[in-house]
């Protein structure tokens, strides 16, 4: 065995990749050594971040129309501390078959429960919608604090089959009345279709977070 | 009115007015969001009204949250 001492290694000529070995080889990172990914690492993971977006109020709507394909069985997209301008905000998510010129606007069937506690009561509701994905209604008011949002995630499965596309995803909030929400959901869009972009939309122009991951 | 388009090319997101087509559909949108807050309400008033009902026959608020879950 033979030790190779460098401090860099770097593509020959205009080359922009070097390999390490061949199929069937392994290397070994011996205990106590950090590996430090000040880059990008793809597939060491079977959880890979594609996207994260930072919303600050510009725009009532987000389009996210790259990443979204076979790469990965299922998606998992998060929204973080996520508010908007004004009271009574209904946050939602659509799909688009057309890498995001247009987004699908009926044909869903989503129910959710919803269970609600003032600090001094609870109360529950079911609640249904058929134009879009609802991922949170009556969401904080930005204008009212600042401090407050709703955190949650939605998941769908296989976007590149086409198929009913079948959502899932939870979510808690800090109410605009002040009340703790939780509100968990599911459903799906009625016809088969294969989607390739997303979209989040609320009544008013939104602020917080986004995250989108794939999971193989 | 604007939307952020999340793309390869503009990972951070790039802002877009919304086109007329989307504008009209964000009408709509914000009626149909009015249209579900509004069976939200009725339900909710829909259940006051039973739980009114419930405590003149006498049950405590204890009971008829344990009894009917309201």
């Amino acid at each position: 065995m033979s030790t190779l001492e460098v401090n860099k290694i770097t593509p020959q000529g205009v080359a922009t990749e070097v390999t390490l070995g061949d199929s069937g080889d392994t290397f070994t990172i011996p205990s106590g050594v950090t590996l430090t990914n000040n880059g990008t690492a793809n597939n060491f993971s079977d959880c890979v971040l594609i996207s994260s977006t930072s919303m600050s109020g510009t725009a009532t709507a987000v389009n996210i129309t790259s990443g979204i394909d076979s790469t990965y069985t299922f998606y998992r997209f998060y929204y973080i501390n996520v508010s908007a301008a004004g009271a009574g905000n209904t946050l939602f998510m659509r799909i688009s078959s057309d890498g995001g010129s247009s987004f699908i606007s009926s044909g869903y069937k989503h129910t959710g429960f919803e269970a609600n506690y003032t600090g001094g009561s609870t109360s529950s509701a079911v609640q249904g919608a058929t134009g879009f994905v609802q991922l949170g209604n009556n969401i904080p008011n930005y204008g009212d604090n600042t401090t407050e949002g709703a955190c949650g995630y939605v998941e769908f499965y296989t976007p590149s089959v086409s198929r009913k596309p079948v959502f899932t995803g939870l979510s808690s909030q800090f109410s605009d009345n002040g009340d703790a929400d939780a509100y968990y959901w599911g459903g799906y869009y009625g016809t088969a279709t294969t989607f390739d972009a997303i979209q989040i939309g609320a009544s008013n122009n939104i602020y917080g977070t986004l995250k989108l991951y794939g999971y193989k | 009115m604007k939307k952020l388009v999340i793309s390869k090319e503009n990972p951070n997101g790039i802002l877009v007015d919304l086109t007329s087509e989307e504008l009209a559909q964000r009408e709509l949108d914000l009626t149909y969001i009015e249209e579900l807050k509004q069976i939200k309400i009725d339900k909710e008033a829909r259940i006051a009204s039973a739980k009114a009902k419930l405590a003149a026959l006498g049950l405590t608020e204890a009971e008829i949250k344990d009894t009917f879950g309201l």
